[in-house]
C-alpha cells in the first residue's frame, strides 16, 4: 500500500516560487537588511548573517572539505556583500542569490590554487586505489556520500550541492552557474546518477574489506 | 495541467530527486498527479527517495559561534554609521521606555536627598557667614 501520508510529507510544496528569482528588490527577504547596509548599519549585515551564514557555511564546507576554510570563504563573501550593497541592482536576482555565486567563486578559487588539485575524474580512481584503511574510515553513510560527491566532475558536484544540498530553484541555480535550465538538469542526472552507482560500489568494497 | 508522462518524470527525478520543492514550478503539479495515479511511478519515486535519504546524512556541523563576531569585526564601518551605533545602544539600554523613568528617578533622588540627609549639612556655617568672620577677623590697615 502506498504511503500518502508520507509522500505529501516529502512533497511539500516550496514556500517561494521559482519565479521570485528575477523580483525586483523591493520583493527580495533581504530588502530590509540591504537598505541597512545601505545605510552604513552594522545590523543589516547580522540580519544577512543570521538569516544564511549557516546555509552558506555548508555550502564552503561542501565544497572545500573542512570548516577552517569554510569559514576565511563566509568571512570575505560577507566583507563583500557589504561592499556590494550600495552597487546592487535590484530586480536581477535575490541578494542570497548573489551570496551563492559570491562563495562558489571564492571556493572555486581556493579548490584551484590547493595542490594537488581535487581530482575530477570521477569515482573509479577512488574505487580502483582504494585504500582499505581509508575506506573503513568511510563506512558511515554521511562519509560515504562526501566521498563520492567529491569525486564529481566539478560542474556536476556545483550543480547537485545548489540544488540539493542549498536547495536553490533550477533557474537560481542555473544563473549561479551561467547555465541554461537544460544543461543544468543534464549536469544534475548525472550527478545523481554518477553518485547511485558510486554510492553502491563504495558501500560494497567498504564492507568488503572491513574485517 | 499538461499531463506528465513516464520518462519525463524520470528526468526529473534523476536530475532533482524525490523533494517537490526541488522540481520546476511548472511540472510539479502533473508530476504529483503521476505519482498518486501510477504504481511505476511511484517505484521511480521511492528510489529517487532512497538516494536523497543518503544524500541527506551529510550535514556540516554549524559554523562557530565566534565566526559571527569576527566577520562583523572586519566591516568598514561608514561614515554616520556612528549614529545607528548609537541607536542600537541607546535600543539595548531600553531606549525611552527604560530611560525615561531611570532620569526622573535620578532627578527626584538629587532633591530628596539633602532633606534625608539629616541636619548635618544645615549646621554648616553658611559660606556668606565665614566671608563675614574672615572679614571681621582681618586686622584693620
Amino acid at each position: 500500500m502506498f504511503d500518502r501520508a508520507m509522500v505529501r510529507v516529502s512533497l511539500c510544496l516550496p514556500e517561494a516560487d521559482a519565479t521570485l528569482s528575477t523580483a525586483t528588490v523591493s520583493t527580495d527577504p533581504d530588502a530590509d537588511a540591504l537598505e541597512l547596509i545601505a545605510a552604513g548599519d552594522s545590523r543589516g549585515c547580522q540580519r544577512l548573517m543570521q538569516r544564511h551564514l549557516t546555509r552558506l557555511h555548508a555550502l564552503a564546507v561542501r565544497m572545500l572539505g573542512n570548516a577552517s576554510d569554510a569559514d576565511e570563504v563566509c568571512q570575505d563573501a560577507f566583507l563583500r556583500a557589504w561592499r556590494q550593497v550600495p552597487i546592487w541592482q535590484a530586480g536581477n536576482a535575490r541578494f542570497s542569490t548573489w551570496l551563492h555565486q559570491v562563495v562558489l567563486n571564492l571556493c572555486r578559487d581556493r579548490l584551484r590554487s590547493r595542490m594537488p588539485p581535487l581530482q575530477s575524474d570521477g569515482l573509479e580512481a577512488l574505487q580502483a586505489d582504494g585504500d582499505p584503511e581509508q575506506l573503513r574510515a568511510s563506512q558511515d553513510t554521511a562519509r560515504l556520500v562526501q566521498t563520492a560527491v567529491n569525486a564529481l566532475p566539478e560542474r556536476q558536484r556545483e550543480a547537485l550541492i545548489l540544488c540539493h544540498f542549498q536547495g536553490l530553484t533550477n533557474i537560481e541555480a542555473a544563473g549561479v552557474l551561467k547555465l541554461n535550465v537544460d544543461a543544468l538538469e543534464s549536469l544534475l542526472a548525472r550527478a545523481r546518477r554518477s553518485l547511485r552507482s558510486g554510492l553502491a560500489s563504495l558501500s560494497d568494497a567498504s564492507s568488503r574489506k572491513s574485517p | 495541467m499538461n499531463a506528465m508522462s513516464l520518462s519525463r518524470l524520470r528526468e526529473l527525478l534523476d536530475a532533482y530527486g524525490a523533494e517537490s520543492a526541488h522540481w520546476p514550478a511548472h511540472e510539479r503539479d502533473a508530476a504529483l498527479a503521476l505519482i498518486f495515479a501510477s504504481q511505476p511511478a511511484r517505484a521511480l519515486w521511492h528510489s529517487a527517495q532512497a538516494l536523497d535519504s543518503a544524500l541527506d546524512q551529510w550535514l556540516p556541523a554549524a559554523p562557530d559561534a565566534a565566526l559571527s563576531a569576527r566577520i562583523l569585526a572586519q566591516l568598514p564601518i561608514a561614515r554616520g554609521a556612528w549614529r545607528s551605533q548609537l541607536a542600537q545602544l541607546w535600543s539595548d539600554l531600553g531606549g525611552w521606555r527604560l530611560a525615561g523613568p531611570a532620569f526622573a528617578a535620578s532627578l527626584a533622588l538629587g532633591a530628596l536627598l539633602p532633606l534625608l540627609s539629616g541636619d548635618s549639612q544645615r549646621d554648616l556655617p553658611d559660606e556668606d557667614l565665614i566671608a563675614a568672620v574672615q572679614f571681621i577677623d582681618e586686622p584693620l590697615e
